[in-house]
Parts: structure tokens; sequence; C-alpha cells
């Protein structure tokens, strides 16, 4: 039986760091503005959506109450996490005026007077697919 | 001193609750970041506490990390993600640990007790970062922050935290049944709803926060079969905020038997007994895992549908 003398505590880092997968994205988010038929939705498209009123940015909101750069939301792997970036007006999660926040299907999000729920798509697969689990 | 934010890691009671139901406010044990200025303060190292612990090795990549960790008490939930907290295992990296003193032990031999070998692969003597243990029952400083401690009726005993700093306070109670230690206490055995009387040192310890985190772990009807466990009714914490005021309440330490759908509801019911009691410009919300607010009073949102423009 093995004893833990020989323990290298580099090695629990394991423990701590959760890998966040990179090579496919099998969630896509979604910003759907409110009340339904408010405006189109946005997909979450990259590491980095930045929402404001400067034109040519992720999430163009033309709305005197947003900021330039209003908020963001970063991807890490499945999540989505919503920050605010200083705004004059605040960010808001289910009312409450975040610094971030980790983003969960339903939410609802007020960028100034504009608000989004959240959704969050399954993209079609598994990632097995054509994989035979039968060791032959 | 810059702004003081928290962070939750864990708002979850007695046990780890993964799952599509719990998905919302989330499933891991009490774990709380706070930033104070430059200070990294930890409150409790339930099991949320492995994922703060993976974010501070990124975050700091390798540089000493120097952190605080106030624990409440040594139930399970408070302490089980302590061997999984990446941080401590690292050379150069420092924490004070504070907590109460407990007859069965310092708190070094009792956190290391869940790591002895029939329980744990890994001993707590291959953390290789500076622990320090302090006891505590009174008030000590971390950088400029000064933190008071109360000591909250729970079975064996469990502290509240307050942080001050000059912009902001934040109270921290976790674990606690407060109808336990109210002078009115047979009043409201037979009227739950009636207002409780606290001492004159609890109230204190309570009152001016910016944030007040709160044990709010049963529905009233819940609570009639649950005296005695150490946990708030919804009663009790409406009628500890009508007295005490906070901006903010978050409603924590959430039952492993509540659904989403159950916080929810308790946050309504709370915020709508509130308004009730008279009280207004209070933000009421469920502690929820991976939210990050700042301690301050806070602005509410622009009203959604603006005022009809007056003509030009």
């Amino acid at each position: 039986m093995r004893e833990t003398k020989s323990f290298d505590p580099s090695l629990t880092f394991v423990y701590g760091r959760t890998p966040r997968p990179r090579a496919r994205v099998r969630f896509v988010g979604v910003l759907r503005p409110e009340p339904p038929g408010a405006g189109p939705p946005f997909e979450l498209d990259g590491p980095e959506v930045v929402i404001g009123r400067q034109e040519g940015i992720g999430v163009h909101l033309d709305d005197d109450t947003v900021s330039r750069r209003h908020a963001r939301i970063l991807r890490s792997g499945d999540e989505f996490i919503l920050e605010d970036m200083g705004s004059s007006n605040g960010t808001y999660v289910d009312g409450v005026p975040v610094v971030s926040c980790v983003l969960r299907p339903g939410d609802t999000i007020q960028i100034g007077r504009i608000v989004f729920e959240f959704e969050v798509r399954l993209a079609p697969g598994t990632g097995l697919e054509g994989f035979n689990p039968w060791v032959e | 001193m810059g702004r003081m934010t928290v962070r939750f890691w864990g708002t979850r009671g007695s046990i780890p609750t993964p799952g599509r139901m719990t998905e919302k406010f989330g499933g891991n044990t009490c774990c709380v970041e706070v930033r104070a200025g430059d200070e990294l303060i930890v409150i409790d190292a339930g099991s949320g506490i492995r994922e703060l612990g993976g974010l501070l090795m990124e975050e700091f990549g390798g540089s000493p990390i120097t952190a605080s960790l106030l624990l409440t008490h040594l139930h399970w939930d408070h302490i089980q993600g302590f061997p999984f907290f990446s941080p401590a295992y690292q050379a150069g990296n420092s924490l004070v640990c504070y907590g109460e003193e407990r007859p069965n032990g310092g708190i070094r031999e009792l956190l290391g007790g869940q790591m002895q070998g029939d329980y744990f692969p890994v001993p707590i003597s291959a953390m290789h970062a500076q622990l320090e243990f302090r006891t505590t029952s009174d008030a000590f400083r971390v950088g400029q922050a000064t933190v008071r401690t109360c000591r909250l009726p729970h079975p064996g005993g469990s502290l509240g935290y307050r942080v001050e700093t000059r912009q902001s306070v934040l109270v921290f109670a976790t674990d606690c049944e407060l109808d336990q230690v109210a002078e009115n206490a047979d009043q409201i055995e037979d009227d739950h709803r009636a207002s409780r009387r606290y001492s004159a040192d609890l109230l204190r310890f309570f009152r001016g926060a910016d944030l007040l985190v709160i044990d709010c772990q049963y529905l009233d009807e819940e609570y009639r079969h649950r005296q005695g466990w150490g946990h708030n009714s919804v009663t009790t914490v409406v009628d500890l905020c009508a007295q005490v005021l906070p901006h903010m309440v978050a409603l924590f330490h959430h039952d492993p038997q509540h659904h989403d759908d159950t916080v929810s509801a308790m946050v309504t019911e709370t915020a709508r007994r509130l308004e009730e009691r008279g009280v207004r410009d209070m933000l009421v919300f469920a502690a929820r895992e991976g939210l990050m607010v700042e301690v301050k009073k806070p602005r509410p949102p622009v009203r959604v549908h603006a005022p009809a423009v007056s003509n030009k």
C-alpha cells in the first residue's frame, strides 16, 4: 500500500482547478429581449461579448441609459459570466446590481432600461458520435 | 481603502446538492469570498472553497497568496472543502484561520481530523502554506478592515462576523436560530409572527449593514418541526430585517431539500412581508453561487417603462 510520505503537494492542484473545455462548444448563450417580440435575440459568440451604446461592439444598444461599454459576457467553458464594466446605471440580474454573475437560464438581465432574458441552447451532439463503447 | 465586494462560492446548507433543481442558487456548501480593498477574506470552507482555490491559483499565477479564513464553526458543511483548497498546499502562501475555541481541540486539530487517513488520503501536514490558527471571540483587524464577532445560537455555537471598513459594513450570520435568544421566547412560541425582542448587543451587531447575509433555511411551516436545529425561518428573518434595516439582505444556507423555485418563493415572501411591515428601500435576494455584489447601498435600476416625454 502506498504511503503518503512521498506526496507531492503540487499534484493536489488538480483538486482546485476545474478544467474548462475549449475544444468543443456545446452550449450557446442567447440574450432574448424582453418583452417577447421586443427585438431579435443576440447569440453570444466568442469568448467575450461587450454590451453597450458604442457602435460596432458585440451587442449594440442605442439607448441613452446604456453606457458606451456597459457590460460584457465572458465565456468560461460552459459558463457565461456577466460583468459590469463600470457603467453609469449599473448591471442587474433578477433585480440585483452585480459586479459580476455567472448566468443561469431564465435570468433576467437589465442594462440601462433594456431587459433581456438569458437562455442557453444545447448544441446537438454528445461528443461521442461514431464511437463504439464496446471494446472488441 | 478600495471597495468591498462579496462573491458567493457556496450557499447551500448541510450537504452539497448538485443537480438541475439547484442550478440557479447552487449546490455547494458555505463559502464566501470578501475583498476589502487589497485584503482577501474567505468566510467558511464548505465545498464551494474548492473552486475559489482554483481561481485564486490562476489569479495570482504563482505570486504569494495571503488570505484570512474566518470560520463560523466547524460543522461539516463549513469545513468539508478545506482539504481541497489548493492555495493551502503551496509553499509561500499564507493563510490565517480564525475561529472559536472548541472544547474538543484546537482549530488545527479539528480541521486536520477530517484529513486523517481513514477520511482523506492527504494529511494536513502536506499543506505547505504558512498556516496560522487563531481563536477569537472578539474584534480583530484584517488589514484596514475591522472584524467583530458575535456568538450566535446554534447547536455547538456559531460565530457571526461583521466586517467593517470606512465605506462598507458586511454582516455575515449563517447557522443561527435567533428565536432561541429572543427575550420574549414564550410569546413567539404562541405567536410565531410576534415581533422578537433581542438584546441590545445582538441588535448592535446586526445594525447598519450594507449587506446582511443571513441564515434563512426554513419555511415557517418547516420550522415548526425543526425547532432547535439551529436555523432561522422566514418570519425570523423578516422580523430581524425590519428591526435592523440592512440596505441589502441575502438569504443564505439554503436547505438541501429546497429546489430553486422554493428559494425564489422564500425571497418573494420575505420581500412582501417586509413591505407589509412598512420597510422601504431594502433589496432582498437569495445568495447564489457565482454572484458578486458590491457592499454598499444599492441603487434601483432605471425604470424600464420611462415616463412619457413632454412636448418639446
